[in-house]
């Protein structure tokens, strides 16, 4: 068996606002094995960003960790001192892709400064090692090395992309998590970057979480699905189970709102109604005002995951 | 944008605004500035800046004293102005000729200095035979029961003022009279030392210990107050009667105070409070004034650049760039100074005139924005014109912006103005807060400690500033999503 | 557009708008002048009839005095320049302002009446005020901004916000009105006028001028620093909330090295700007505070050219002003060109 370079149980960040309290992420439990990718689905604002940052070890103020546990190649990170986690996990353990290719580099600092900046800082590399080893990984995602001496306004949006994926590789952490990596660029852009990411899931062997809000992208690149709903995992299971038999009806909505080339569809549909609001959940299944199969036990009871096949859970009282 | 959406906007933008604290305290403070403002001539007096220039409507003021509230605060207290009209005054008739006039005043004690001088007018004479003119003599008569001989035989007529304190003949007076109290001795006014005269308080001794064996100078240097009851006798000698006739009906008698009013006086002894109250007036009315108008020329003129684009675009810009390299203030200072009288019309103009260009630029910005979105295209592909989509699709949606850079650009505009007529360049026929405080300046009063003459006029540009600073904060806040939540 | 491009480009800006300056000065001027000129010349000219003229009449007769009249009237309009057309002069008065020939004064200040030297004694002392004030605000204003944006509704971030709503919207030079009256008047800890002492020299000097600079600066950086600080708060709020601060934090970057390098080196630009635009406003303010204090600067010149009418003095010193002015606004530009990449590099050199 293969081991689980991540596992996260029962997690639960909250932002504590003047309005009260957000539960952004609720009793979030699941495991991530070497070597494979994790879909992270759902509407936005369900939580999915902010589950990203948590397993960082760096909810957003005026988010904090209020209990579970969040374990990387087997230690625990919920409750380390921050600078322990700055210096020892953060970026060597677990690493981020940014979303938004726009502002994830700083434009007053060349990529080489940004890009060697964690390898001096960790590895006590020097300069040129340092700028060695980040043209190295600039030559990995397709990129010219004599990218280190540019700022960020002169590369074009893939390019800056490419340049957060080869930052986010540089340190060679257990866990890759990727925010929405491919949004905010163009469809030929965001296939290229998809098939990149692919290329180095092959060869590094990376381990790593997808954030998304298109689960089109998802069906090619991970191996399990993850979806998330008002702050929890209504579904989990490996990608072709969730995509051809979903269990929960979020999924099966989610679902038949993408347009599909091979299958013949009367028309898209769209969930009515809007995502709960996170102060307040609605009390039982928070899915229970959208849902069309709505029961009484529903609006009562929350579900648990269930397992509805090998390795594929839901969390649905019709099940 | 509809109307409705602008209504509904606005309402939800009411909500908002009600929430923020400082925007609220903000806006009472402005309704309190209009208040007092608008009401200027009937809490103090109506006509203020036609009498603020002419020295003889405050001749009845004590000159430079402190407000007479200042007595709380410290231990030297300062006696305040007391006015005599006829019924306050004993007249009497010993004889035919003669007439004797008596004032009673008490120097109270635990009060410092006495009055600061005495005014007396009002006494209208008729006079038929000018070669037997009616004289008049002033005693003093003090506590220990000496009596001082002010003046003597002084000719009246119908427009005779005496003014203790500032009549040098009377000072020599009171100086002879020292000299013979502490020194036993008679001197002529040819022996006085006109400098002392002319420099020192001469008021003060004359309500002050003067006893035998005591230095002259050092009583006029560091006059010990001496308190109790004082009478001030008029004694007139009208030796024809029949022909000249002396009314003493409207006799004004002023013992004029060490300390005055709300607000105490400048050196002309004009009323501060007065003309703070009504400098409020200018500062407001300059500061709305130009702030509206920068504003909306800058909008204007930001959102057409934007619009138009291109060639005209880069044109117009460069034309606001040299505009905002110009130091306003140096050329505002010379544009004043060469063209002599300048209303506040004018300085309206002017400002306003080096005042639009950030407005403008940041306009510009945010217009540039709203028109890649698609209602504008879609407003032009249904041919409305150029004039059209500026002034009904663009500019409404900078209207919330506006009122916040209205607001902002107060302060500037009321400091300016402050600053041109602290340099002495304004409309003379106007009370403003920069002119007392030239006066101030120019009459040093800062190295004399006149606090009360320059506090006042820099707190009321303060507070007006700070009006419109809170609207304005509290403005961008709330149209400002970066710091809203912060 | 690389840097120097960008540089040649704000300087022609700056000259331009000297030009323009200069341009506006000298038509104010020779229009006062042509006035004042013009009732010197019929002063002059009725003094002639008084005395000569009513000799020529009663010797040669009417015509003769209107012909000799008139010569005079042509000789007297060649003396004060009416006969020249009003551009050419204002042209004239340009070049040689631009020359600094500025003229003299009717009397001497600084012991010389030439404008151009009364003025080169007092720029100095005004630069000296300044750049001293402006350093320290500077260090301050960053200091406190960057801590308030990182305790952004904090007690002190409040207090510091209030205080620069309060400073904002007081008059420098009344601040230091009331500052003298203060700290001169009521405590004596700083003299009441800041007129240098002409007889101490070397060391004793240096003292005198710090002793006199004091409160001057004080006033200067009381009224000023909250502003500064208010303002680089909220672009380091903005600044603190991008991706790249995110990212930062992610990479382990310790939190010091995030505030100050990061944030603030990013936030360096529009601090830059935003901080020039304000120094340049105060610019005004700071030199009529000069006359509240006494200090011989270019303030001091300008309350003694405006209470005694030296116009020459006037045009020199809004010459001055406008060159300092324009000087600070390049100055920026450097600055800012500088920090920003985006026109150190330009974006024209985009693969």
């Amino acid at each position: 068996m293969v081991k689980n370079v991540l596992e996260v149980k029962d997690l639960k960040m909250y932002y504590f606002t003047n309005k009260g309290v957000v539960k952004a992420v609720d009793n979030i439990t699941f495991n991530l094995k070497k070597g494979e990718v994790l879909g992270l689905a759902g509407e936005s604002g369900c939580g999915k960003s902010s589950l990203g940052f948590t397993l960082m070890g760096m909810p957003t103020p005026p988010g904090k960790i209020v209990s579970g546990s969040i374990k990387i190649d087997g230690r625990e990170i919920v409750g380390l001192p921050e600078d322990v986690l700055r210096k020892e996990v953060r970026w060597q353990k677990i690493s981020m892709i940014f979303q938004g290719a726009m502002n994830a580099l700083n434009p007053v600092y060349t990529v080489g400064y940004q890009m060697t900046e964690p390898l001096m800082l960790h590895k006590g590399m020097s300069k040129e090692e340092a700028i060695d080893r980040a043209q190295k990984y600039l030559e990995l995602v397709g990129l010219d090395p004599e990218i280190v001496y540019r700022y960020p306004h002169e590369l074009s949006g893939g390019m800056k992309q490419r340049v957060i994926i080869a930052t986010a590789l540089l340190l060679e952490p257990d866990v890759v998590i990727a925010d929405e990596p491919t949004t905010a660029l163009d469809v030929v852009v965001q296939a290229q970057i998809i098939n990149l990411l692919k290329k180095l899931k092959k060869e590094l062997g990376l381990s790593m979480i997808f954030i998304t809000h298109d689960l089109s992208i998802l069906a090619e690149i991970s191996d399990r699905v993850a979806i998330m709903y008002a702050g929890k995992i209504v579904e989990i299971g490996d990608s072709e189970k969730i995509y051809y038999e979903p269990a929960h009806p979020y999924t099966q909505k989610l679902l038949s709102a993408i347009p599909r080339l091979h299958e013949d569809i009367e028309r898209l549909e769209f969930i009515p109604g809007q995502p709960p609001n996170l102060i307040n959940p609605p009390k039982g299944c928070r899915f229970n005002p959208r849902c069309p199969y709505v029961m009484q036990v529903c609006k009562e009871q929350e579900p648990e995951l269930k397992e509805v096949d090998k390795d594929h859970y839901a969390a649905c009282w019709l099940l | 944008m509809r109307w409705v959406d602008i209504k509904e906007g606005f309402k939800e933008f009411l909500e908002e605004f009600k929430r923020e604290k400082t925007g609220i305290a903000g806006v009472i403070l402005l309704i309190l500035l209009v208040l007092v403002a608008l009401t200027a001539p009937y809490t103090t007096m109506p006509d203020l800046p036609d009498k603020w220039r002419s020295s003889a409507y405050w001749e009845d003021n004590p000159k430079n004293v402190p407000p007479t509230w200042y007595n709380m605060f410290t231990s030297q207290k300062l006696v305040s102005q007391q006015v005599y009209y006829v019924d306050n005054l004993k007249i009497s008739h010993p004889s035919d000729t003669d007439t004797v006039i008596e004032a009673d005043y008490t120097f109270p004690e635990g009060y410092y200095y006495g009055p600061q001088g005495i005014i007396i007018k009002g006494i209208n004479v008729t006079l038929n035979a000018p070669s037997q003119a009616p004289t008049m003599d002033i005693y003093l008569l003090r506590p220990d029961g000496k009596k001082i001989p002010l003046l003597k035989n002084k000719q009246l007529s119908s427009s005779t003022t005496i003014s203790i304190g500032r009549d040098s003949t009377i000072s020599t007076n009171v100086y002879i009279w020292m000299v013979n109290v502490t020194e036993g001795r008679e001197i002529t006014p040819f022996e006085v030392p006109l400098e002392t005269i002319l420099i020192s308080d001469m008021v003060a001794p004359m309500f002050a210990k003067v006893e035998p064996g005591m230095d002259t100078e050092k009583i006029i240097e560091n006059p010990e107050p001496l308190w109790g009851n004082y009478k001030l006798i008029l004694e007139v000698k009208n030796p024809a009667p029949k022909y000249n006739q002396v009314d003493y009906n409207n006799i004004k008698m002023t013992f004029l105070g060490r300390s005055y009013g709300t607000m105490g006086t400048d050196y002309l002894g004009r009323d501060l409070w007065a003309g703070i109250i009504w400098g409020s007036r200018v500062s407001l009315t300059i500061g709305i004034l130009v702030s509206i108008f920068s504003t909306v020329i800058g909008l204007v003129y930001g959102v057409t650049s934007a619009y138009l684009g291109g060639n005209v675009d880069e044109f117009m810009m460069r034309i606001n760039e040299i505009f905002a390299s110009i130091p306003s203030l140096p050329i505002l200072i010379l544009i004043g100074a060469t063209l002599g009288h300048v209303t506040l019309w004018f300085i309206v103009v002017l400002l306003v005139i080096f005042g639009w260009m950030g407005t403008a630029r940041i306009a510009r910005s945010m217009a540039l924005q709203i028109k890649e979105q698609t209602y504008i295209e879609a407003a032009r592909a249904l041919g409305a014109g150029n004039g059209r989509i500026i002034f009904k699709h663009i500019l409404p949606q900078l209207l919330p912006y506006a009122f916040a850079v209205i607001a902002l650009s107060v302060p500037g505009a009321v400091i300016s103005e402050a600053s041109l007529s602290f340099l002495g360049i304004g409309d003379p026929s106007a009370v403003t807060w920069g002119q007392i405080l030239h006066a101030a300046q120019a009459q040093s009063a800062t190295t004399k400690g006149y606090w009360w003459w320059v506090l006042p006029p820099g707190l009321g540009i303060a507070v007006v500033g700070l009006t419109f600073v809170l609207i304005g904060t509290a403005l961008d806040k709330i149209l400002n999503p970066r710091l809203r939540r912060l | 557009m690389g840097y120097l491009k960008y540089l040649v480009f704000r300087i022609a800006n700056a000259i331009l708008v000297l030009l323009i300056v200069t341009f506006i000065i000298s038509a104010l001027f020779v229009k006062v002048a042509e006035e004042s000129n013009r009732s010197k010349m019929y002063e002059e000219l009725m003094q002639w009839e008084r005395t000569e003229g009513a000799k020529i009449k009663q010797s040669q007769g009417m015509e003769a005095f209107e012909q000799a009249k008139a010569a005079k009237k042509a000789a007297l309009e060649e003396k004060y320049e009416l006969n020249i057309p009003y551009w050419q002069k204002v042209y004239k008065k340009a070049i040689r302002t631009l020359k600094l020939n500025f003229g003299t004064t009717s009397m001497p200040i600084f012991g010389t009446n030439s404008v151009a030297d009364i003025i080169k004694v007092a720029v100095p002392r005004s630069i000296l005020l300044f750049t001293t004030a402006t350093i320290i605000v500077i260090i301050l204003g960053i200091f406190l901004g960057v801590r308030a944006a990182r305790h952004a509704g904090s007690v002190f971030d409040r207090a510091l916000s209030i205080f620069a709503l309060l400073t904002y919207s007081l008059p420098m030079w009344w601040t230091g009105m009331m500052f003298l009256l203060i700290f001169a008047f009521k405590l004596g800890w700083f003299p009441l006028s800041s007129m240098f002492d002409p007889q101490l020299t070397g060391w004793a000097h240096v003292k005198d001028v710090i002793y006199k600079l004091t409160l001057p600066v004080l006033t200067y950086v009381f009224v000023v620093f909250g502003g500064w600080a208010w303002t680089t708060r909220n672009i380091m709020i903005g600044t603190l909330q991008e991706d790249f601060i995110m990212a930062a934090r992610a990479k382990g970057v310790p939190e010091h090295k995030i505030i100050y390098g990061h944030a603030l080196r990013a936030a360096a630009p529009p601090i830059v700007t935003m901080i020039i635009f304000a120094l340049l406003g105060s610019l005004g303010g700071a030199i009529i505070s000069e006359l509240v204090f006494n200090y011989p600067g270019m303030g001091r010149l300008y309350w003694v050219a405006l209470q005694q009418n030296e116009t020459n003095l006037l045009i020199g010193l809004t010459y001055f002003s406008t060159v300092l002015y324009l000087a600070g606004v390049v100055l920026a530009d450097m600055i800012y060109g500088f920090l920003d990449p985006r026109v150190k590099v330009g974006a024209s050199a985009k693969m």
